[in-house]
């Protein structure tokens, strides 16, 4: 019967084997980065036929996961598409999407909950010290999967010492990040950013893609789009949404959309092993550290080192 | 639809290649080389150094040292564990153990691709270096056009219909372009030297002693001095073609223009990695492979 479906085009894609097309616009991002956000706004506001719901995000904007080949390639260009892939050479028009490790490990804890990948007897904090950063659940880490995508000549020299040293000069800024080699379009979205000022993220964003989109239709889409809509849209329609088919209806996919909800909710070794592991890389972002460097270093059983140049 | 036809069946037969979606193992160990840095040397010396006594062809370094382009499915899963497989992709998250990442100056990298493919006069288009530079080495920006693309693409050129469907949906992998292979890999992974070891094509060609025994230590495969001596001399005993390109051809074969047009995008990775840019590119003489 798969084999059937296969021949006949109806089986789902493995990801490298996505056939692209050059004015494809991916949304990529880590789990739980506000990927599925970005896809409610850019849906909004590309979108003339009206809200987007669960129901019609994935034909609006597809997740690579689910889709079938046959129906793939029948969307017309160009195809909004959701991928949470490392690197991937062939995307040539990208929004990376970025958030705080600390508040990535707290939702991907209930996420995996959700999805019934790990049990309510595991607390968060064994969830954030330990599986969070071997990637264990999500198959990648935060740090592999975003200097995947932020590397680029100038900044890798930086980037790949950064494991080494919490206290690196540089001078690197956000807009040096990013694969966008050869041509290739990158924008680098922090999630932070975008929930202090979504109008002006999104014209941004609208800006990047080249859509010509008035303040009222960017302010739309980013009511349409806000949190309490979404949370409205996923109790009267998210158990029809492909990614919530078969998971715990008690555990919210929606959750709060705040930042630095690790000060208040992740315990305080737990946020420590997440900066002791990814501290450089983290800060090179513009995520301040709550750990001193000192107890980094004590943390990591060295000396502290000289800074690199 | 016949070439998915065409591979239902290899698959059923477990002769279908996965090329970078195969199965892995927690347990697997990758050598990853970009094409032309020397990579099938290293793969080479490897196998020799897990058989001395048998020194591996062409045919059944395969066995030893499988690559995920043309080893089947069925053949990969036979490899005895822990498996130790050759490979040229970009960052792959599920190579999950060690790797040993091996680089090598792009501007010999260049010139060893070009040499391999394009100035043969089988070539179905021969080009001038300074053109394969331009137009293949330095870009992937063109679906499915760049070099690196080309590399599934070339696939599908030269090796017929039924080498095509033993790949599913003719897929093959994704090395991209030189500098995103660096950078993807080592932005990844960072200097990290638990999970990846950085080896120098140019360290290889010079003292292969001392970078296979950091990569037999790194992998805990404690192999002594003697086996890899006599894995060096058995490699290059049994080179069927050609010894190891020399470090620093670029030097004579490359053009200025195209010495430039590679510093001027790749220069700060290449000085990271020890590879120094020309300070004026007039060193470089004049062409001598055209």
């Amino acid at each position: 019967m798969l084999f059937y479906s296969y021949v006949l085009g109806r089986h789902q894609l493995s990801e490298r084997a996505l056939p692209i097309r050059p004015d494809d616009i991916f949304v990529v991002s880590h789990f739980r980065s506000g990927n599925t956000w970005m896809r409610f706004l850019l849906g909004n506001l590309l979108n003339l036929e009206g809200p987007i719901s669960f129901d019609s995000i994935e034909r609006i904007s597809p997740d690579i996961y689910q889709f079938r080949c046959r129906d793939f390639c029948k969307l017309p260009s160009p195809r909004l598409i959701k991928s949470h892939e490392c690197f991937d050479p062939r995307y040539r028009r990208v929004i990376y999407i970025v958030r705080d490790p600390r508040d990535v490990a707290i939702s991907l804890y209930h996420f995996l909950r959700k999805r019934r990948a790990i049990d309510d007897g595991v607390p968060l904090a064994t969830y954030a010290s330990e599986w969070f950063i071997r990637g264990t659940g999500s198959g990648v880490t935060w740090r592999e999967h975003v200097g995947s995508w932020i590397a680029n000549p100038k900044s890798l020299p930086v980037i790949s010492r950064l494991s080494q040293n919490h206290n690196c000069i540089h001078e690197l800024g956000l807009r040096d990040l990013g694969a966008c080699g050869h041509g290739r379009q990158f924008l680098l979205v922090r999630y932070e950013d975008l929930l202090v000022d979504p109008f002006g993220g999104l014209a941004r964003i609208a800006e990047f893609l080249k859509v010509a989109a008035s303040e009222q239709q960017i302010r739309s889409a980013v009511e349409r789009s806000s949190a309490v809509e979404m949370r409205k849209l996923e109790e009267r329609d998210g158990d029809r949404w492909i990614l919530a088919r078969g998971t715990r209806q008690d555990i919210n996919f929606v959750r709060e959309a705040k930042s630095n909800q690790w000060r208040t909710k992740l315990p305080v070794e737990s946020v420590a092993s997440i900066e002791l592991a990814w501290g450089g890389i983290m800060e090179l972002l513009g995520y301040r550290l709550s750990t001193s460097s000192k107890d980094l270093d004590l943390l990591s059983d060295r000396t502290p080192e000289a800074t690199c140049e | 639809m016949l070439s998915r036809l065409g591979f239902v069946i290899n698959y059923a037969l477990g002769q279908d290649i996965a090329g970078r979606a195969v199965a892995r193992f927690p347990d697997d160990v990758f050598l990853v080389a970009y094409p032309g840095s020397g990579g099938q040397w290293l793969r080479r010396l490897v196998a020799n150094i897990m058989g001395p006594n048998c020194p591996v062809t062409e045919a059944n370094v395969l066995l030893r040292v499988p690559s995920l382009y043309d080893a089947s499915r069925r053949a990969l899963m036979k490899v005895p564990r822990p498996r130790i497989i050759f490979s040229h992709e970009s960052f792959d998250s599920e190579c999950q153990n060690k790797l040993v990442y091996l680089v090598r100056d792009p501007r010999d990298v260049a010139v060893s691709i070009y040499r391999q493919h394009w100035c043969r006069g089988s070539a179905k288009e021969p080009m001038r270096i300074e053109q394969f530079v331009s137009m293949c080495f330095m870009r992937t920006d063109q679906y499915q056009g760049g070099w690196a693309e080309d590399f599934s693409g070339r696939v599908r050129e030269n090796r017929g219909f039924f080498y095509r469907s033993r790949l599913k949906e003719e897929f093959l992998g994704t090395p991209a372009s030189w500098g995103e292979n660096v950078t993807s890999w080592l932005g990844a992974r960072g200097d990290d030297p638990k999970s990846l070891l950085r080896v120098h094509y140019e360290d290889l060609f010079f003292d292969a002693e001392t970078v296979l025994l950091a990569i037999s230590e790194f992998l805990n495969l404690a192999f002594s001095a003697e086996t890899i001596r006599e894995a060096i001399r058995v490699s290059y005993a049994s080179l069927s073609e050609g010894k190891p390109e020399q470090p620093g051809e670029w030097k004579t074969c490359l053009p200025s223009s195209s010495v430039h047009e590679i510093e001027s995008i790749w220069g700060p990775v290449m000085s990271m990695l020890g590879y120094p840019v020309t300070a004026n590119t007039d060193c470089a003489n004049q062409p001598s492979l055209s």
